[in-house]
């Protein structure tokens, strides 16, 4: 008996809910404005009024005919199933009074007429339904299509977007234009907090109170807002978060026009909308955080390569001098009166290259932060050249330096120490890099209205392709011996610079390397 | 000059050959100098020398590839020079065959030290069945340990850290070698099991073992046996 029962109620169940479907089917067909109806029956009796005038010169048979060609008008006016089965039933009734013998009655007198006023009744019925129907279809069809290019127009420009920015502008167009809403974006600082600001490109602004709001979105992943479950009342705009399952990016608030009717057929296409334009977002940002990820992993290395030059730069004259002096101790040593003379040689080499590294930290360190002040007095060009190269030569014995200078070179405004400092740069750079029975030639002369120095070497020159990059600050050309920070030579050209001179470096014709720096005479 | 006292310094920089011909030419020795790798392995298989000074930051191969091909071939003492004072360089070097390590900036007499130590040790006999180390002794025959002649109570383990120390006088043995040594290649990422155990064996040995004469910490490459005199 249970068993039954329970068979009953699950019968029972099935049965209201298919009666509940059927009504709603029904309630859609005949879902039509009052008006409609009334319309429908209007157009009814005019148009019968008119055939009852007309009616004794085409005879009433024909009336049926021209019933029948308004009914099938009707769908195209836009008439829904109701009003169009409202009107063919009137039609029927309206003819069989007024136009079918015997006249005012709904009595058919003849046999045949009977047949024609049935098969009428279903021919008006049937046809206008079924043209209703079609006349639905296409714009349900003509609907969908307008979607799905929607969808892809959105899929192609989203995909050719190259920046987040580029996305964001993209999505906010064509939300725009196959919504008819205004758009806001705010993106997320991170999972939990929107950005303050929203996107720049947004259509609209919002304040703090929706911005509250939009936060809800994103916190609980929900569309939050009109057309919603969640706080419809409270906001017009509606919010939909941008969120994959491994991040939340941010919020999109549409603001609707007034009067818009949200149907599930707009509310998938919407749905759609923003999982491609989370999409696009994610890729985004992915791309961006793989280019900051390889960012920091070559500013680490350029730091761990200048990190240990310089370490390097530092600790060898150390080691060096630290080492004549523990030296020094030892009783077989300062016996020898040669080896200490040739150790304090050695600690003395060392300090001057201390000093000069030193120097050339504070030289370039000088320079970069831009604030470089030239004491410009008016000095020789061949004092300036004959000391820098006596300077060098003190440092250096093994090295000869030829200088061929002209004294009438005459007189130009400078900071000394400035260049004499670039120019010592450069004749240690050419002394460094050729063996010690290269012969280096320093030359200077004047034309029109600047000076020409020009150092060279016969050394071994330099590699093509590395010339480009002899001034870059920290710069080494691979493979060359050990010493030296690659600063020398771009501290030289800032120097230069900061005296509104020039240098460039080139392979001389018959071997080895040249530097030409120009100074103009009115520095 | 005979083969006995050459040395092989491998340095890019000069400045650093030149101060250790100098000192080590004072204390005796003839040095060869190599600016490169290749050159200084070409040098060592030619001259034959009784230890090689090898720096590591070398332009043309890296240091550990020159360690590496002269341990092919040749068991001469190889010193360790280095501006790169991170233990990682250093413990490589020395897993790799390197004996022992001195960073720049050094001071010469500590070099000379370590590389009389050096010699010294090369020079000794390998089968030697008693040694002595200031108070210590280990007979390895016997596999007993004695402090002032008194036989200390040693387990296998603390037996065979003595035996790897008093092998390697002077010598810095690294966490790696003991612990693979003493435990098996597996073993060689537990480093505290040896802290362990050469606590112990300091209790044992040394008279304060907070301030240790015999076995001594380099810091984050490994223990070292110090030469005492007897």
């Amino acid at each position: 008996m249970e068993t039954l029962n329970k068979k009953n109620e699950s019968g029972e169940l099935n049965i209201e809910t298919a009666t509940k479907n059927f009504k709603l089917y029904i309630r859609k067909i005949w879902n039509a404005s009052i008006t409609k109806y009334f319309l429908a029956a209007l157009i009814i009796l005019i148009s019968g009024l008119f055939l009852y005038l007309i009616h004794l010169h085409i005879g009433y048979q024909s009336v049926s005919l021209v019933f029948l060609f308004i009914i099938s008008l009707l769908p195209l006016l836009n008439f829904k199933p109701g009003p169009i089965f409202l009107a063919a039933v009137m039609s029927a009734l309206v003819w069989n009074f007024f136009f079918i013998p015997p006249y005012y009655t709904f009595r058919i007198g003849k046999v045949e007429d009977t047949m024609m006023f049935l098969m009428y009744f279903v021919i008006a019925t049937v046809s206008g339904l079924l043209i209703s129907r079609i006349h639905t279809q296409r714009s349900l069809i003509n609907q969908r299509e307008r979607r799905t290019s929607a969808l892809y127009n959105l899929t192609r420009d989203l995909s050719s977007s190259k920046s987040l920015d580029e996305v964001t502008a993209c999505a906010l167009e064509h939300l725009k234009s196959t919504f008819h809403a205004e758009v806001v974006f705010i993106y997320a600082d991170n999972d939990k907090s929107l950005k303050h600001m929203a996107h720049p490109s947004s259509t609209i602004s919002i304040d703090d109170a929706e911005r509250n709001i939009a936060q809800i979105a994103l916190l609980s992943s929900e569309k939050v807002g009109k057309f919603t479950h969640n706080v419809s009342s409270i906001s017009p705009f509606t919010y939909f978060p941008l969120y994959t399952k491994s991040r939340k990016y941010g919020v999109a608030g549409l603001l609707f026009p007034e009067g818009y009717t949200m149907d599930s057929e707009v509310e998938s296409l919407l749905d759609t909308f923003i999982v491609l334009i989370t999409a696009a977002v994610e890729r985004e940002y992915l791309t961006e955080l793989a280019k900051n990820n390889l960012m920091i992993a070559e500013s680490e290395k350029l730091y761990k390569t200048l990190f240990d030059s310089i370490s390097h730069e530092l600790k060898t004259p150390i080691t060096t001098i630290i080492g004549a002096i523990s030296s020094l101790k030892d009783e077989r040593i300062n016996g020898n009166r040669n080896i200490i003379l040739q150790l304090i040689d050695e600690a003395g080499i060392a300090s001057e290259r201390l000093k000069r590294l030193v120097e050339n930290l504070l030289d370039i360190t000088r320079l970069e932060r831009g604030n470089l002040k030239l004491k410009k007095e008016w000095h020789s060009i061949s004092d300036l050249l004959n000391s820098s190269i006596s300077r060098v030569e003190t440092e250096n014995r093994k090295s000869k330096i030829n200088c061929d200078v002209n004294d009438d070179l005459g007189m130009l405004y400078f900071d000394y120490p400035l260049l004499e400092q670039a120019i010592i740069n450069i004749l240690h750079n050419s002394i460094e890099y050729t063996s010690p029975e290269c012969q280096i030639d320093v030359a200077a002369k004047r034309k029109s209205d600047s000076i020409i120095i020009t150092i060279s070497d016969n050394g071994n020159g330099f590699p093509e392709h590395e010339i480009k990059n002899l001034f870059t600050k920290f710069y080494r050309i691979p493979g060359t011996k050990a010493g030296g920070t690659g600063l020398g030579l771009s501290i030289a050209k800032g120097f230069i610079e900061a005296h509104g001179g020039s240098i460039k470096a080139q392979n001389r014709p018959g071997g080895g390397a040249e530097f030409i720096i120009l100074l103009p005479i009115n520095l | 000059m005979t083969a006995q006292n050459k040395i092989v310094v491998i340095d890019d920089e000069s400045q650093i050959r030149k101060i250790l011909s100098i000192t080590l030419g004072a204390e005796g020795f003839k040095v060869i100098e190599a600016s490169k790798g290749k050159e200084g392995i070409v040098s060592v298989a030619n001259n034959h020398p009784q230890i090689v000074i090898l720096d590591l930051g070398l332009p043309d191969e890296d240091g550990l590839t020159v360690l590496k091909e002269i341990r092919t071939w040749s068991n001469v003492p190889i010193i360790i020079l280095s501006v790169r004072n991170s233990e990682d360089d250093i413990v490589k070097a020395l897993d790799l065959g390197a004996d022992d390590y001195v960073t720049k900036p050094f001071n010469t007499a500590e070099l000379i030290a370590r590389i009389r130590a050096n010699i010294r040790r090369t020079q000794q006999p390998d089968n030697q069945s008693v040694i002595v180390n200031g108070d210590l002794k280990i007979d390895i025959s016997k596999r007993l340990v004695y402090k002032n002649n008194e036989e200390l109570k040693v387990t296998s383990t603390e037996y065979m850290l003595f035996y790897l120390f008093f092998r390697n006088i002077d010598k810095v043995l690294t966490h790696n070698f003991l612990l693979k040594e003493i435990w098996g290649p597996v073993h060689t990422e537990d480093s505290q099991y040896l802290r362990v155990f050469i606590g112990q064996i300091r209790k044992k040995i040394e008279d304060d073992p907070a301030h240790p004469q015999y076995i001594i910490t380099d810091s984050g490459v490994g223990y070292r046996m110090k030469l005492l005199s007897n």
